[in-house]
């Protein structure tokens, strides 16, 4: 969901995995993004459009995934919550944070 | 062109894995990273990212799609998934009983190991052929057949190379090639580190009609084979080319020492490649060039005495064996030239590739036939035994079953579940079972059938192969029966009762698979038993010399040709002569030397057919096994070998070069030329001897060249006193190690005299040995199987007794309840035991009798239904039945009436 925020709320699968591999610097398989944003939408959390075919030789329709108003409420909370339990932690731990 | 897209089947199994919904837009999404990833960092890594992908997605997408209601799946993969959770739970299930499992497992284990190793085996003997054979069925080999005078029909697959001349232009065939395999025939290098090698020689056309191409550089071809100059040019083995070359490509153009002359070496042959026998092969080396030393003076290509070629050919097609047959009988009777009247009316015929140089199938080769029958035994042995398991199980879980079918699971859901469960143990036990083929197979291959090139190891993919359909059926088979008894039990019966009720049909099953088990185990018993008599026999056969007492040493020296003038080469040649007598007296000086002494002829190495004149008699009668034959040995000779002297004595110092001309004579001959009369002081001219030789002795019978043979007359005259035959061997019988007495000679012969290059030495046991191999085989390899049926066959026996007490604990308690004493109770089940396999005795006994007609001709002078075996096997089987019962005897004669019955 941070990806998709990254995104501006609103990336295609493909997407979305680039930008948690820039991230975190990690390979991430494209099957693992699907399914979380499977699990993510039967929790209301996203929600999918189709786009279709770009006008160009080989252009693909695509499955984007947009951050519901509810998913975007999620993040946040899951984000303060994180904050307060780091918060006052050691200044080793809030070093690697940044 | 397009370029080329990723790999196939990766996306065809992600098409599988992902849900349909996301199918095509994760596919585009990969391929077009794809597309981007194979500019930028090439092909190679874009595919490897790709694959990395796919296997990394899933993992979780059919995580996702189990978590789900199954509606939407795409039905193959609905059933992949379900035969998941199926397998799931057959995990679960079989780890609540880990020892039902791991015994399961073990025996199918067992079962499936066995025979992958003999599948291994018999593919090699039987099945493939030679190795880098293209289309193997159109290629045959060449034998004769011929009735020499006086004897039996002789069937030998030896030619003169003027047989090869004569047939090789036959219409019936598109190709004919020659060759010959020798075993440590040829030496390789120079120096202390020289040492034989096995050498093929082969006219260049064996290359070209197997369709073989070289691993490096080229095969010779005919300009290098010309009759009368062959090039030194040399075809490494490829085991010779790794050991010796490390593998390298420029071995070709190097020079090799061979036989002390030096060869170049043109290319190698690719691994694996043994020519049509299976024998490895160091070297290739073109036909002429050996042609042309055995025959020796002359042409030699014309000659029709020396017999050392085989001959293979590949069939033209449409023709038949018949055909084949006919026209080279034909040709080869038209252009024999020899006087040997026999061999003139001699009929040829082609055999299959995967016989032996002489036409014929070898021992090793119909006793891993019998083999494979024996492991597809102890297979069935195996099944059944678990087949037993299963359905005592099948029983234990009825009620398990019927809740599931009372709560609506489908029958066939049901059946599935339970095959499903028997695939499970059968996979598992082919994976044990692999490791049971490599090392089964290991132990077969050096220790029984050494001396075969195996191109691969005892578990390669062919065995592999093997295994996995041998799993699969095993898994249907032992699982159907249990598994269709199982998902129709009666319901409301199921449910009410515990786990007593079984039916009497089931019951009958289990009594009779155990009764099957236990006579196929009589049957392997009773044949491991015969083998082992055979061995024993052969063992213990008087050869009439110790062959394992005796060291045979022949030496092989630089030739003499190089030395150019004659006086110097004479003193040569005498010096080498007097060469034996002085090492002799040496080796007899020695301690560790019970007896030494010189031959030329000696038996399973060298023999000499000669002829002989007795005065009075017209002609000597020939005997169906051959000779006479004639040995030159030195005093000394028959206490080495061991041989008896009957009558009369052996030779002495005394008896030697240009001393008075005396003979030994052997049993037989004496029996034959001089029936009830003493031979002693007769005598006979020997070969061409202008003097008669005067009998001095009389010696046992030996065996000259096989364990079975027909006695033949043979003579023996002093060391010395011969004339036209040559060869010398030293025999020694040592009294310790005969190991480390023959490197301490071959150091001290190769320090006194620089012109050795080769001291060649083993055990006389050595030569005799292959000759035992089948029994050898046939009686390890039946034992080892005959104890793992019995041994499996007693655990199937102990299971069902067991199954039986736990199953009548309610009758037994009501009938110690009413007043049976414990040893009614012990003898009432022990009855049961040994009945069962007293019935598997009786059938056991009945089917070796029945196949008693073909296992015999594989025996060494022993009945197929010898009384002993018979008996020895019904003892061992009724032991081993009464050790099964009376644990499970004692279990029920300590049965409480009242815990029994209040179990109720």
């Amino acid at each position: 969901m941070a990806a998709l925020a990254h995104l501006q709320g609103d990336a295609p699968g493909g997407e979305i995995r680039r930008e948690i591999q820039r991230r975190a610097n990690r390979t991430v398989a494209i099957g693992a993004v699907y399914a979380t944003l499977a699990r993510l939408e039967a929790k209301g959390l996203v929600r999918f459009y189709v786009e279709g075919p770009r006008p160009t030789p080989g252009g693909r329709a695509r499955k984007h995934a947009v951050l519901t108003s509810s998913g975007e409420r999620a993040l946040r909370r899951t984000v303060t919550m994180f904050d307060r339990m780091l918060d006052g932690l050691t200044p080793r731990v809030s070093a690697q944070r940044t | 062109m397009n370029a080329p897209g990723p790999p196939r089947i990766a996306r065809a199994l992600l098409r599988v894995a992902a849900p349909r919904e996301d199918r095509d837009f994760i596919i585009a999404d990969l391929d077009e990273e794809f597309a981007a990833d194979s500019l930028s960092r090439g092909r190679t890594r874009a595919t490897t990212a790709y694959l990395a992908q796919v296997m990394l997605s899933i993992p979780p997408l059919i995580r996702q799609r189990l978590t789900r209601p199954s509606d939407d799946l795409h039905p193959r993969a609905r059933m992949l998934t379900d035969l998941a959770t199926d397998f799931r739970q057959s995990v679960r299930s079989l780890r609540r009983e880990p020892g039902f499992a791991a015994f399961t497992i073990a025996i199918l284990a067992l079962g499936i190991g066995v025979n992958s190793a003999m599948f291994g085996v018999v593919d090699r003997l039987l099945v493939r052929g030679p190795e880098h054979l293209r289309d193997a069925g159109a290629v045959r080999r060449i034998q004769v057949s011929l009735r020499p005078q006086g004897m039996e029909m002789v069937r030998t697959g030896w030619f003169p190379y003027a047989a090869y001349d004569a047939i090789s232009d036959a219409n019936a065939f598109l190709d004919v090639a020659a060759y010959s395999v020798s075993e440590n025939a040829i030496l390789f290098g120079r120096g202390a580190d020289a040492r034989r090698i096995n050498r093929g020689e082969a006219t260049p056309n064996l290359f070209t009609l197997f369709g073989v191409q070289p691993a490096v550089g080229r095969f010779f071809d005919a300009h290098e084979n010309d009759v009368i100059a062959p090039q030194r040019v040399a075809v490494l083995g490829y085991g010779l080319w790794q050991r010796e070359f490390a593998g390298r490509a420029d071995a070709v153009g190097k020079a090799i020492m061979l036989d002390n002359a030096q060869y170049e070496v043109i290319g190698v042959a690719p691994k694996g490649f043994t020519g049509p026998d299976l024998l490895r092969v160091d070297v290739w080396l073109p036909e002429s060039g050996i042609g042309r030393q055995r025959v020796g003076s002359g042409d030699w290509t014309k000659s029709w005495n020396s017999m050392w070629l085989s001959i293979v050919a590949r069939l033209k097609s449409g023709i038949s064996d018949a055909q084949a047959d006919a026209e080279i009988t034909a040709l080869h009777q038209r252009a024999y030239g020899g006087r040997d009247s026999a061999m003139a009316k001699a009929t040829l015929a082609v055999r299959p590739i995967h016989y032996t140089r002489d036409g014929e199938e070898s021992s090793e080769q119909r006793v891993s036939r019998w083999l494979a029958a024996v492991a597809i035994i102890v297979l069935l042995i195996a099944c059944a035994n678990v087949v037993n398991l299963l359905l005592a199980r099948a029983i234990r879980r009825q009620r398990e079953l019927a809740v599931r079918l009372t709560l609506g699971a489908g029958r066939f859901r049901l059946i599935r579940h339970l095959l499903i469960e028997t695939m499970t143990l059968a996979g598992a036990g082919g994976m044990v079972g692999l490791i049971v083929a490599y090392g089964v197979g290991t132990v077969m291959r050096a220790s029984l059938i050494p001396g075969i090139e195996w191109p691969s190891g005892p578990v390669n993919p062919r065995v592999i192969g093997l295994s996995v359909a041998v799993v699969l059926l095993v898994g249907v088979v032992v699982g159907l029966v249990p598994a269709i008894q199982a998902s129709a039990p009666d319901l409301s019966a199921a449910l009410k009762a515990g786990v007593r009720e079984g039916g009497g049909r089931r019951s009958r099953l289990r009594a009779g698979l155990t009764v099957a088990q236990s006579a196929l185990s009589v049957v392997l018993l009773v044949s491991a038993g015969l083998f082992v008599i055979s061995l024993q026999r052969v063992r213990q056969m008087d050869l009439g010399l110790q062959p394992d007492r005796v060291l045979a040493i022949s030496i092989q020296r630089q030739s003499t040709a190089g030395i150019t003038d004659s006086v110097a080469r004479q003193r040569e040649r005498d010096r080498r002569l007097a060469f034996y007598p002085e090492m002799l007296a040496r080796l007899r000086a020695r301690p560790d030397v019970e007896a030494a002494s010189l031959t030329i002829g000696l038996p399973f190495v060298s023999g000499f057919g000669d002829n002989l004149r007795v005065p009075g008699r017209d002609s000597i009668p020939s005997l169906p096994g051959g000779g006479p034959f004639l040995s030159a040995v030195s005093d000394g000779y028959f206490a080495t070998v061991g041989t008896r002297i009957v009558r009369g004595r052996a030779f002495g110092p005394a008896d030697r070069a240009g001393s008075a001309p005396v003979a030994i004579i052997n049993e037989t001959m004496a029996e034959t030329l001089w029936p009830g009369d003493s031979p002693i002081g007769k005598c006979f001219y020997s070969g061409p001897a202008a003097l008669c030789a005067e009998i001095v002795g009389i010696a046992a019978d030996t065996r000259r060249f096989r364990l079975r043979e027909e006695r033949a007359m043979a003579w023996y005259i002093p060391f010395g006193q011969e004339q036209g035959i040559g060869g010398t061997q030293l025999l020694i019988r040592p009294r310790g190690d005969p190991a480390h007495l023959l490197a301490d000679i071959r150091r001290e012969f190769i320090d006194a005299d620089n012109s050795i290059v080769f001291v060649d030495g083993a055990l006389l046991q050595d030569r005799l040995d292959p000759q035992i191999r089948p029994w050898r085989l046939g009686a390890a390899m039946f034992s080892l199987m005959g104890v793992l049926a019995l041994v499996v066959a007693a655990a199937g026996l102990y299971s069902l007794i067991s199954y039986f007490v736990t199953h009548r604990t309610h009758e037994l308690g009501v009938r110690i309840a009413l007043g049976a004493q414990t040893s009614n109770i012990i003898a009432l089940v022990m009855r049961g035991g040994l009945g069962l396999a007293a019935g598997g005795i009786v059938a056991g006994i009945g089917l070796s009798v029945l196949t008693a007609r073909w296992l015999e001709p594989l025996l060494f002078d022993t009945s197929a239904t010898d009384l002993r075996v018979l008996a020895g096997v019904v003892v061992v089987l009724l032991a081993a039945a009464t050790l099964a019962s009376i644990v499970p005897a004692l279990r029920a004669g300590r049965v409480n009436p009242i815990e029994a019955m209040r179990a109720e």
